[in-house]
Order: structure tokens, then C-alpha cells, then sequence
């Protein structure tokens, strides 16, 4: 049956369910590729669409050779290693969880699962196996690591892995081996599910009949490498093992993985992908080391907590995606004008040398906003800064004072009413706006997309394919971008995450205040050129609330921001710093920014009553303050 | 284990007064529970009313009397220990029926959680030996109710059951999500990114009443959108068997080149259609996503409208047949 692939808006590419050669078709490098290429052990860290996928698999032979980009030639000489990638997936894990359906005792699931995984693992051996010796199909742009097999060869070889891996398949050859590892599949789930039925008594004598349930990956995988390598003559050769998003995998299967990244088998490389936060992990991969001790790995960090960080990709990713259209030396600027929170580059074109004139864009513009805000007022007096001379003002004053509010000026002219000026006004009403075309721009856009190609291509080529003319206008893009995140939000909420203090919306019952916080200092309260927009998770917040900001960093719904040079995955969230995902800022209306840091603690205490939400309690003794207004 | 041989429509007539070797139903807090026990009264020498250890609330208390008055046994039972209890519910009723050629279940679903009609088909399922067992599942629809503004949290997002874990070791076929839509705001939408799927096919109930049509519309206002037309599936709530046959030949026709996920949101019909589409081919999940016994108890009256399946399990027959004499291969 053919199916219409659904133009989900973050699914119209998701590197998880197309195979590495449709992952080449399309792929940019991005900076972190460099560093994952490197012949070393790799932890790949990144959130939910950050692009762990896709690298892997742009490391598999099949994508090597399919790869069309400027760069491709380079990196293929680079690559001198043979990589197997082992794909897993929510409903895979869940599937082997379900093994003999919650009827086995521990050690005898752990048998069937092992076993399945052990199983994938072999089968992805093969299949690079047979990729380097010709043995399957596929678009070739320059060949990878290509080996001649003669069929006598062909023969050796599979007759030896057969008995290695105790398969007892007719058929000697690589394609015969692969549809048996298959088969055995489909095997390990019959027998599992019959020994459900069945009284255990027995059982470890029956389990133990069946020898390939007692295999052991790295060995297996060795004893098959070596007679390849021996046979044809490729001793040189290592094989990089690709595990994805390991964080899914059992703990017991992540230690055998971690106990063979240890092992002295130089054949081997393991580049493993994960997400941020995953405790068990993190210990498990220091275990018992004493302080000094190497580490086996190089990690990669896949976000960027400033937003200029992911620019130069975007705009990669961008050019590429134009390519496709056949749209050529298109600006982005052009495409998707100045974002609201720059400044055009002809504004800094004049006698006076600068943007910040009384009437420029900017000058109109402060100006603006200190006729509606009697705070801002206060604050250029308080500097003894006067609009109309605003190009006098000295440089590094002029950064220190003005430059560096630029963005929250902007936020606040556009969703500001102006002010009353009856001095017994209490309320700063928002302008109602719908779709907040302040965040368009080819900047802001760009930050709001995170870096995430899944995002990017998801959100951008929606765009880019219902663009008329040469530009897509601002509230197209921001509308884009609204629509996605409700669906991020909807996808947050589907997280089991369970119930969150009083809370009734799992995460975003987490989010919502912080989001609802950041734009309001940013926007209603006095005015602050820099306002808090991230925030420290404090000691004392409850198990519950660190679960959730857990997934929810994950999820790619919250940015780590680390200290310098910690690059690793977390294991605790405690006293680390935090921003929420730029693409959620249409919807709450915060700054684009990592700014000033704030305890998450005093965030959930001031979170404005007006609009306050069951407020989680996050803490073992929540003191019941009231509320700053 | 014991295979879905045979399904074919109920109409209400078939039911009044019929003869069953025992029946199973819930006792729960909404107003329908004990419907079809009065208005169908099937007879039985086992009857029971398997009711919840939480949310003992609404018209719990009523309905646990009115069943105690019809002669039903009314154990508590957790949701934890629910799929043990009704495997040993049915070996029993085989058991004391074991001379019979066919033993005839009734089971209402109306006010059971997914949980527990996924266990008593796992239960159905895992029968080996005695003699071969017809279920009508029958299932009284609700009055519309206005959705709730605020949902609980998620506790669970997993198959509902191990046995409908499925296994497609394929992980190279992309992930179709088949999502039966509810009036829960975002939930289909958001369990489809959830789940990282690839394509989605939505099954759009369609009943007698246009303000539940228009609210599982509205709530599912963007998923449907971006699901090309051909893949909205509108099924009637009244016709459970053209249902099953439609879902049946999807998946069908999905699983050579995809790894199909059923996500059955929405009306419990459905849920149990999926179930039974999911019996078939044993290859594909059925998932859950929800928020356990934290959502509101919506206290949902019947509307008086009754339907259901007859459903045969065998332990020989390898084809499906259904009442027009059509075949379904598994």
C-alpha cells in the first residue's frame, strides 16, 4: 500500500525512520561532525530532533558513499573506519521490555533481551558487511572502504560466522546470514512468549539449550571481523559500533555496553548517542574512576545555549534546502527580513556612525517606548540619557545603557499599551496580539529553531514550499512557528511525567510559570535592560520536579546552559542553568536571550497571581509567600 | 494459544434474554454501568461485576447495590492485579463449562478502561486447551458530555498490555501511527510526536449525536489538517464490524512497508476494535497513553443505544471470517 508520508510539521524529516542514503540526500555538516568523524570512542548529548540520529547515520558506508556535498570527498577520506549503526525506537524498547509478557522472572527476561539485542547488533553487522562488499544496492557518488569478495570467499566467511554465531541457516552467505539473524528474531519473541505459558520449572535447563540465547555480542561481532578481515585482507580495518539514543535502553544493557567500551579490542570504536540528562549513564561511564583517570570517550555537546552559536548552520541548512528548490544566492535577510531585535545594517550607514539617532529606527523607536513607559523614562533619566542627543551619548555608555536593552525595548514597545497616566494606575494591560510578529526575522527564526535541524527543516520548509514570491512574510512565519509549538506543547504534555504537586498539565505545569515569568519581567514589570531568562534549580527541589525537568530537558524544552568546558550529559539537574527553548517564545512572549540566571525557586514564588496556573509545589517546604505583584 | 477465528455484528434484537454461560461487566462510577444488565438481562450462572479499588465515587455506590440485586458477584479489583484476575476468571468459566462444545461469554466494555479489555482478550488469547469460546462484547453508548478544559497528567504512555506490545523487529520501516481521535485537546497529536512517528492515519468517530462529532473535530483540529484527506477515516460508532474490517485491511496493507502503532483515543468500541485488529495480527502495539486514575470521572448517563461484536476464539482455525462470509487472512 502506498502511504502519503503526513507533512507533520517536525516530522517531515526525521533521520529515524529514513535510511542513511535518504539522510545524505539532504545533509549539511554541522560544526560537532568533525568531532564525531575522529577514530575515538563518542557520546553524542543532545535533545529530542538535536541531530543524533542523523550524524550517526552519516556515518555509515551506504551514507558516505550517497553523500553530495563539497565537503563529502573529504570526509570520506576521513572516515577510516567501518561503521555499523544500530537503530532502536520507543515502541522497539518497549517491545523488548514486553518479552514473555511481565511473566519471566528477571534473569530469564534479561536473557531474551539480551539476546534480541545482541541480535540487532549482528544484523547490522552484516548489513555493513554486505554494504562493503557490494552486496547491496544503493546510489554511489565515490565509494567507501569498498572490498572485492569472490563468491568462494563469500563462502568462507559466512560458513564461519555461521558457526560463531550458532545459526544453522543452508544458505553461506551474507545475505543468508541476514535473514536468519531475522528469523531468529522472530524466534526469540515465539520462545519468550511460550515459556510465558509455561511453568518455570525447567526453564533454565530448556534456556539453556538454546545456545545462541548465551551469546555475547563483542566477542560475536569479533569472531565475525576477524574472518572478514582475514579473508580479505582488510586487518587494518576498524569497525565503529553506533548505538542511538541509549538513554532507552535497559540499565542492565547500557552496563554490558559501557564494560565493552572498556574492553581492549582496538577493532572497535563505540560512538554512542544520548540525551542530556540521563543520571544512571553518567555514573556508570565514571564508575569508580579516581580523579585524573582518562576518560574513554570524547564527548559532543548538540545545542547551543547562545543563539549566534547555531547561526552559521542555519544558514548551511538553509542554503542547502534553497538548493533543493533550485532558489539560488538568496540572502536570508532577504527571504525572511531583519528580524525586530536587529538592527538593518543601512541604519549604521551615516555621518554620525551609528544606529542610536534620535531619528533612526532605533532612536523612533526608544522614543517610543518612553512616551508609553514611565519605568524606561525613569531609567534614561536616571543615566542622564536624552533621546533627541541620543547619538551623543558615548560608546561604551551607549553599549552599556542602550545597546544591551535593545531587545527588551523591543519587546516592550510591541506588546506594551501605553501607560495611564493617572498615578492610580494598576494595571499594564498587553496588547492582544495573536501571532507576535516580533519574533520574525531571519535571526530571530533562526533562533528559534535551536540549531535543530528536525525543527528547521520541519518549520523552514513548511515556509519555503508555501512562499510566494521571494519572501515570506513575518506573520507566516511566526504563525509557522506558533503552530509548532502547540505541537510541542501537545507532545510535552503526552510525557508521562505524572502529576507534579497540584499540578494538572505534567510539564508544562513546569513551564507555564517560567515562561509566564520571563515575559513579564521582560515586558510588564519596571523596567530592566536585563531582566532574568533563565534560571538554577535549587537543592531543595523535590524528586517529582527534577524527574520532570529532567524530560523536559530532553524533550529539547529546556536549554542547558553549562559552565565552561562541562560538556558531558547531567547527573543532576542541581544547581545547573537553565533557559526555556527559544521556539516556545511566541507563545509565552519572553526575550530571546540568555539572560541574567534566577533560583527557579523565587521565579515559582513571584509567578504573577493574575495569571497563575495550579502552581506546582517544588519543594519540600513550600512557603506560601505572597505575591509580588 | 488460542486464534480470532470468527467476528460478526450484534443487533440489538439478538441480545434481550440471551443465554450465556456467564457474563462479566464493571462496576464503575458513571450512570451507564449497569445499562445493559438491566435493560439486555443476560442470563448466566456466573455473573460478575468486576468493580475498581480507586474513584469509588459518582454513582459507584448504586451501581455496586443495583448488581448486588441482579445476583452478581461484585469483586474489587486493582488495575495492577486486573489482567491475573481475568485470566483466572475465564480458565475458570472453561473450566466449569469444559463439556460444552462452546462456551458463550457476554462482556459489557462500557465502562471498563482499556486495561481491562485488553486483558480479557490477552485472557482469551492465552486459553489452550477446552472448549472454543464466542464473546459478544457489547458496549452502551453515552450521552455526549462536554469535554473537560483541564486533563490530568500523563502517568503512562506504553502498550497497553505486554501481550500487545506486538514485535516488528524492522526498525528500518518507518512508524504509521493509526489514532483513533477523542475530544481531548492535543493528545492524538501530541502521542503522535510522542512516538516519532512518520505518517498517521486517523479514525474520526462518527455517532448519533453532532456535538461529539464537532468536538473530536475541533480538538483535533491540527492533526487532521496535516493528515492528507485520504488517511481521515470516518467510522460509525454504530457499525463496529465495517470498523474492524476498515482498520483490518489498513493495517494490513500497511505492514509490509511500515511498523503500524494503533493509538486507539477515543470511544471504547474503537479501543476494543483495535484490540481485535491487534489479535489478528499479533505483530502490531496497541498503545495506551494516559493519565490513570488522576483524570476527572466524567459521570456519563447511557444514551439507550446499545451494539456490540460476536467474537469467536478457536484454537484451530488460522482465517478470520466475518458475518458476510468475507475472510480476513492473518
Amino acid at each position: 500500500m502506498s502511504v502519503s508520508v503526513a507533512p507533520s510539521i517536525f516530522d517531515v524529516f526525521n533521520a529515524r525512520q529514513l535510511t542513511p542514503t535518504e539522510v545524505a540526500n539532504s545533509f549539511v555538516p554541522p560544526p560537532h561532525y568533525d568531532a564525531l568523524v575522529k577514530p575515538t570512542h563518542t557520546l553524542i548529548v543532545g535533545p529530542r530532533g538535536s541531530g543524533k540520529t542523523t550524524l550517526l547515520k552519516m556515518l555509515h558506508p551506504s551514507a558516505l558513499e550517497a553523500w553530495r556535498h563539497p565537503e563529502a570527498p573529504r570526509y570520506r577520506k576521513a572516515i577510516a573506519y567501518s561503521s555499523v549503526f544500530v537503530a532502536t525506537d520507543i515502541t522497539w524498547n518497549e517491545q523488548i521490555k514486553a518479552l514473555g509478557f511481565g511473566r519471566l522472572e528477571p534473569d530469564s527476561h534479561r536473557q531474551f533481551a539480551k539476546a534480541a539485542f545482541t541480535t540487532e547488533i549482528l544484523h547490522a553487522l552484516i548489513v555493513t558487511m554486505m554494504h562493503r562488499t557490494g552486496r547491496l544496492g544503493g546510489p554511489v557518488v565515490e565509494p567507501h572502504r569498498r572490498l572485492a569478495m569472490t563468491d568462494d570467499q563469500e563462502f568462507v566467511i559466512a560458513n564461519q560466522i555461521k558457526t560463531a554465531w550458532n545459526i544453522d541457516s543452508a544458505i553461506s552467505t551474507l545475505l543468508g546470514i541476514r535473514l536468519a539473524l531475522s528469523l531468529r528474531l522472530s524466534h526469540i519473541h515465539t520462545l519468550a512468549s511460550k515459556e510465558a505459558l509455561r511453568s518455570s520449572v525447567g526453564r533454565n535447563e530448556r534456556l539453556a539449550n538454546e545456545t545462541f540465547l548465551h551469546l555475547d555480542f563483542l566477542p560475536a561481532a569479533g569472531a565475525a571481523v576477524e574472518v572478514f578481515a582475514a579473508v580479505l585482507r582488510d586487518e587494518e580495518t576498524r569497525w565503529a559500533l553506533l548505538f542511538d539514543e541509549l538513554e532507552l535502553a535497559p540499565q542492565w544493557i547500557r552496563a554490558i555496553l559501557i564494560k565493552s567500551l572498556r574492553s581492549v579490542d582496538q577493532r572497535f570504536l563505540f560512538k554512542i548517542s544520548i540525551s542530556p540528562y540521563s543520571v544512571d549513564l553518567k555514573r556508570e561511564l565514571e564508575g569508580d574512576y579516581s580523579a585524573g583517570a582518562k576518560q574513554d570517550f570524547e564527548p559532543i555537546k548538540l545545542w547551543y545555549e547562545n543563539k549566534e552559536q547555531g547561526y552559521p548552520f542555519c544558514r548551511q541548512l538553509l542554503n542547502r534546502m534553497l538548493d533543493a528548490q533550485q532558489i539560488k544566492n538568496a540572502d536570508p535577510v532577504d527571504l525572511f527580513g531583519t528580524s525586530a531585535f536587529a538592527t538593518d545594517r543601512e541604519e549604521w550607514d551615516n555621518e554620525e556612525g551609528t544606529a542610536y539617532r534620535a531619528t533612526s529606527e532605533v532612536g523612533r523607536l526608544y522614543k517610543d517606548l518612553a512616551e508609553r513607559d514611565p519605568s524606561f523614562r525613569k531609567y534614561l533619566a536616571d543615566r542622564n540619557i536624552g533621546l533627541s542627543t541620543i547619538h551623543t551619548v558615548e560608546g561604551s555608555k551607549r553599549a552599556e545603557h542602550l545597546r544591551k536593552a535593545r531587545s527588551i525595548v523591543t519587546l516592550r514597545t510591541y506588546f506594551r499599551r501605553a501607560a495611564d497616566e493617572d498615578a492610580n494606575q494598576k494595571k499594564q494591560l498587553r496588547r492582544s496580539r495573536k501571532v507576535p510578529t516580533v519574533y520574525g526575522g531571519a535571526t530571530s527564526l533562526f533562533a528559534m529553531m535551536e540549531g535543530n535541524p528536525r525543527w528547521f527543516i520541519g518549520i523552514v520548509g513548511e515556509l519555503l514550499a508555501k512562499m510566494r514570491g521571494k519572501s515570506v512574510k513575518k506573520p507566516d512565519q511566526v504563525g509557522q512557528v506558533l503552530e509548532s509549538a502547540d505541537i510541542f506543547r501537545a507532545m510535552l504534555t503526552t510525557i508521562p511525567c505524572g502529576p507534579i504537586g497540584k499540578s494538572s498539565n505534567g510539564l508544562l505545569s513546569l513551564l507555564d510559570p517560567i515562561g509566564e515569568y520571563f515575559a513579564h519581567v521582560a515586558i510588564d514589570a519596571p523596567f530592566d535592560p536585563d531582566p532574568p531568562s533563565s534560571f538554577v534549580v535549587d537543592s531543595d527541589t523535590d524528586d517529582e520536579s527534577l524527574r520532570a525537568l529532567g524530560m523536559a530537558l530532553n524533550a529539547g524544552a529546556i536549554v542547558y546552559a553549562p559552565e565552561e568546558g562541562d560538556v558531558g550529559i547531567l547527573d543532576t539537574l542541581v544547581g545547573k542553568r537553565f533557559r526555556l527553548s527559544f521556539i516556545l517564545a511566541p507563545f509565552y512572549h519572553f526575550p530571546l536571550l540568555l539572560g541574567r540566571q534566577l533560583k527557579l525557586k523565587e521565579i515559582v514564588r513571584r509567578a504573577d497571581v493574575r495569571k497563575r496556573r495550579e502552581v506546582p509545589s517544588l519543594f519540600a517546604t513550600h512557603e506560601d509567600e505572597d505575591e509580588h505583584a | 494459544m488460542s486464534t480470532l477465528s470468527r467476528i460478526n455484528g450484534l443487533h440489538a434484537t439478538e441480545l434481550s434474554g440471551a443465554e450465556y454461560h456467564a457474563v462479566l461487566t464493571t462496576a464503575g462510577y458513571e450512570a451507564r454501568s449497569t445499562h445493559i444488565a438491566e435493560a439486555v438481562n443476560p442470563l448466566a450462572r456466573i455473573r460478575t461485576a468486576c468493580s475498581f479499588s480507586e474513584r469509588q465515587v459518582g454513582c459507584y455506590e448504586r451501581n455496586v447495590a443495583a448488581y448486588r440485586n441482579m445476583n452478581f458477584e461484585v469483586p474489587v479489583i486493582a488495575e495492577d492485579d486486573v489482567a491475573e484476575w481475568t485470566r483466572n476468571w475465564f480458565q475458570n468459566v472453561v473450566r466449569e463449562n469444559s463439556d460444552c462444545d462452546r462456551v458463550r461469554v457476554c462482556v459489557d466494555i462500557s465502562c471498563m478502561s482499556r486495561i481491562r479489555i485488553a486483558s480479557i482478550l490477552a485472557a482469551l488469547l492465552e486459553l489452550q486447551d477446552g472448549p472454543s469460546v464466542d464473546v459478544d462484547f457489547l458496549y452502551s453508548i453515552a450521552k455526549f458530555v462536554r469535554p473537560v478544559a483541564l486533563s490530568a497528567p500523563n502517568v503512562s504512555a506504553q502498550p497497553v498490555l505486554s501481550l500487545f506490545a506486538g514485535w516488528n523487529a524492522d526498525l528500518s520501516l518507518p512508524i504509521t501511527a493509526l489514532i483513533g481521535l477523542g475530544y481531548e485537546p492535543g493528545k492524538a497529536i501530541g502521542s503522535f510526536e510522542y512516538l516519532e512517528a512518520t505518517n498517521v492515519w486517523t479514525f474520526c468517530p462518527i455517532g448519533d449525536d453532532d456535538r461529539y462529532d464537532r468536538a473530536v473535530k475541533k480538538a483535533n483540529a491540527s492533526l487532521l489538517d496535516h493528515t492528507p484527506k485520504k488517511q481521515n477515516v470516518f467510522y460509525r460508532l454504530d457499525q463496529p464490524l465495517t470498523c474492524f474490517g476498515t482498520l483490518e485491511s489498513i493495517v494490513y496493507g500497511l505492514l509490509p512497508s511500515q511498523r503500524p502503532v494503533l493509538l486507539p483515543f477515543g470511544p471504547k468500541i474503537f479501543a476494543l476494535v483495535a484490540m481485535l485488529v491487534a489479535c489478528v495480527h499479533r505483530e502490531v502495539p496497541v498503545w495506551r497513553i494516559s493519565s490513570g486514575q488522576s483524570g476527572s470521572p466524567e459521570p456519563r448517563e447511557a444514551s439507550g443505544k446499545i451494539l456490540g461484536l460476536r467474537v469467536a476464539f478457536d484454537t484451530a482455525k488460522e482465517t478470520i471470517e466475518m458475518t458476510d462470509g468475507m475472510s480476513a487472512g492473518v
